[in-house]
């Protein structure tokens, strides 16, 4: 009877484990700027070891609510964005390979695109130009872009 | 006096002369379905620089349209240009190029394209006026444009799904722009301006959007005055902005889980003057506002007329009107760095011996059950409880939670709007 329970109770413990939830295009709002989440190429989720997820409209948001709300490493179980050659479906930032190109415009302004194969990466870059870039790389560009002014209000600067 | 000013009158003809030869000289082309001219790109083709292309009736099936030099597009009867659902129809690439008085139909729908009915990209002084725009993914689209107007368009999309819709009017980048006159509806953002600087935006009507009816990003120097917006999630959204100048619109039905008449995002230096909101889920919402000023504005019917989060500053709300709005104010915090003075409350209950119309004890607009709502949002089902309701007056003889410096010292007996 007790050697039956120990595997049905590791079952339910396993069920547990935190993972990305489904975004509602057109209903779920930015956690970190409010803007109603309407562009499945950009999405972005952060799930908590809590199993909690806040769900952004774009990647710059996911690194500028991280940074604002001083979220400890431990505390983050992983984060997703989407895919941007597959509109709707969800990867591991830790396996995702990036694009930035000021030919596409996200929904903040970055035009930082995520993919997860080497090959679409290279089509939207022969298709649109720009740089790829590692993940480590992304809050810099977003400081520097000024094109995610938060907190306060920046100037609005021309993207270049 | 100037002695040189008689030499200059001269000047003066000499150019008057030159633009009546250009107008003289600039000539008309016919395009009619069995004209000799029978496709518009032919005739854009044959067209000099300040030629007129007059479309008559029809319906024209060319795929991509590019005008490339500067010109007048003049449709006669509605004719239609129908990009069949696969291309972006019209792409003006001159400045100086002035399209109206045609149905633009059809276009083509991309993940990757923001392909549009019409499309301004790096030119100046472009008009497009009179036309209607059915059934395309962005209406009209303008990029790194100056001194722009859009008027007198009804852009009618058939957007059922916000991720596959684009916007009404889009702008991107863009200096002086004018939008006037347009309706909008059936798409994501009825009207978009993102980093603009300096635009007017009056009296359109933008309703039935999926996402907002007017949305501003990274936007300054921009005055919206007189429009209607209806049924969307937010009427309008403003975010990242500065200096914009809110006069004279309608807000109303903007009704949903969350939904708002007018959001504030991160916006500083702005007016809200004589505006109506009646019947959204929250009135004004705002996050992190700074230096704004809400004056004369009626809120009516509203489930909460306003939501200040406690980031905002110096947002100062006087003589506006507050009538059978379910919350007046709710907020975040116990502190708050805004001002309210003057205003009429339909909920105030106090009294005015003085006679001087202003009530004699401040209005305290929000309720302790506000605050545990804007906390824990499922409390909202228990609304008109009558425990909550002794709870409220509990807390409004002796103020504990409410933010205590959150009141009207001046509340009025009459509305001012």
């Amino acid at each position: 009877m007790r050697a039956a329970l120990l595997p049905a109770l590791a079952l339910l413990l396993a069920g547990c484990e935190p993972g990305p939830v489904e975004i509602r295009y057109g209903e779920d709002e930015c956690a970190a700027c409010r803007m109603r989440i309407t562009d499945p190429r950009f999405a972005s989720q952060l799930v908590m070891r809590t199993g909690k997820a806040y769900t952004f409209d774009a990647i710059e948001c996911l690194i500028g609510f991280t940074e604002r709300e001083a979220l400890a490493e431990e505390a983050i179980h992983s984060r997703w964005v989407a895919d941007f050659a597959h509109p709707g479906r969800l990867i591991d930032v830790r396996s995702a390979r990036w694009l930035h190109t000021p030919r596409v415009h996200s929904p903040m302004g970055l035009g930082v695109l995520a993919f997860s194969s080497e090959d679409e990466l290279a089509q939207a870059r022969a298709a649109f130009g720009g740089d790829e870039l590692r993940w480590a790389e992304l809050p810099a560009l977003r400081r520097a872009s000024g094109a995610q002014p938060a907190p306060g209000v920046r100037p609005s600067a021309p993207p270049q | 006096m100037n002695p040189r000013l008689p030499r200059q009158v001269p000047l003066w003809l000499v150019a008057g002369a030159l633009f009546a030869a250009r107008w003289v000289t600039a000539a008309e082309l016919v395009v009619c379905p069995g004209c000799p001219l029978a496709s518009v790109q032919a005739a854009i083709a044959a067209a000099a620089p300040g030629d007129t292309v007059r479309v008559q009736a029809g319906t024209y099936r060319e795929g991509a349209i590019v005008v490339d030099r500067p010109l007048t597009l003049l449709g006669e009867g509605e004719p239609v240009l129908d990009g069949a659902g696969q291309v972006e129809i019209l792409s003006i690439r001159a400045s100086d190029v002035t399209v109206r008085g045609f149905v633009v139909a059809n276009s083509g729908m991309s993940y990757v394209r923001d392909l549009a009915g019409i499309r301004a990209e790096g030119v100046t002084d472009c008009t497009i006026a009179g036309n209607r725009l059915l059934n395309t993914f962005f209406g009209i689209y303008l990029a790194e444009v100056k001194a722009c107007t859009v008027e007198g368009n009804a852009i009618l999309g058939a957007a059922v799904a916000e991720t596959s819709s684009g916007n009404g009017i889009h702008v991107w980048n863009a200096d002086h722009v004018r939008i006037r006159h347009n309706r909008v509806q059936g798409h994501r953002d009825g009207i978009y301006l993102e980093f603009v600087r300096k635009a007017l935006v009056e009296d359109n009507a933008s309703e039935r959007n999926l996402r907002y009816g007017l949305h501003f990003m990274f936007s300054e120097r921009i005055e919206y005055v007189r429009n209607v917006f209806r049924t969307s999630n937010a009427g309008v959204a403003v975010m990242y902005s500065k200096q914009i100048t809110m006069r004279e619109n309608l807000f109303e039905d903007n009704w949903g889980a969350a939904a708002y008449g007018l959001l504030l995002k991160d916006i500083a230096d702005s007016d809200i003057w004589g505006n109506r909101f009646r019947r959204n889920t929250t009135g004004i919402f705002a996050e992190g506002a700074n230096r704004v000023s809400v004056t004369r504005n009626r809120f009516e019917r509203n489930g909460w007329a306003l939501r200040i989060m406690a980031n905002s500053m110096g947002v100062v709300f006087a003589q506006n009107t507050f009538v059978a709005n379910t919350f007046e104010v709710t907020t975040n915090g116990t502190r708050s760095f805004n001002a309210f003075l003057e205003n009429y409350w339909s909920e105030y209950r106090g009294y005015d011996l003085g006679r001087d119309g202003i009530g004699d004890v401040p209005h305290r607009p929000v309720k302790l059950f506000a605050l545990l709502v804007e906390r824990y949002p499922p409390a909202l089902i228990l609304l008109r409880s009558p425990f909550l309701e002794l709870l409220d007056l509990a807390e409004r003889v002796l103020p504990i939670l409410t933010p205590r410096v959150l009141a009207d010292h001046r509340p009025l007996m009459r509305s001012a709007s």
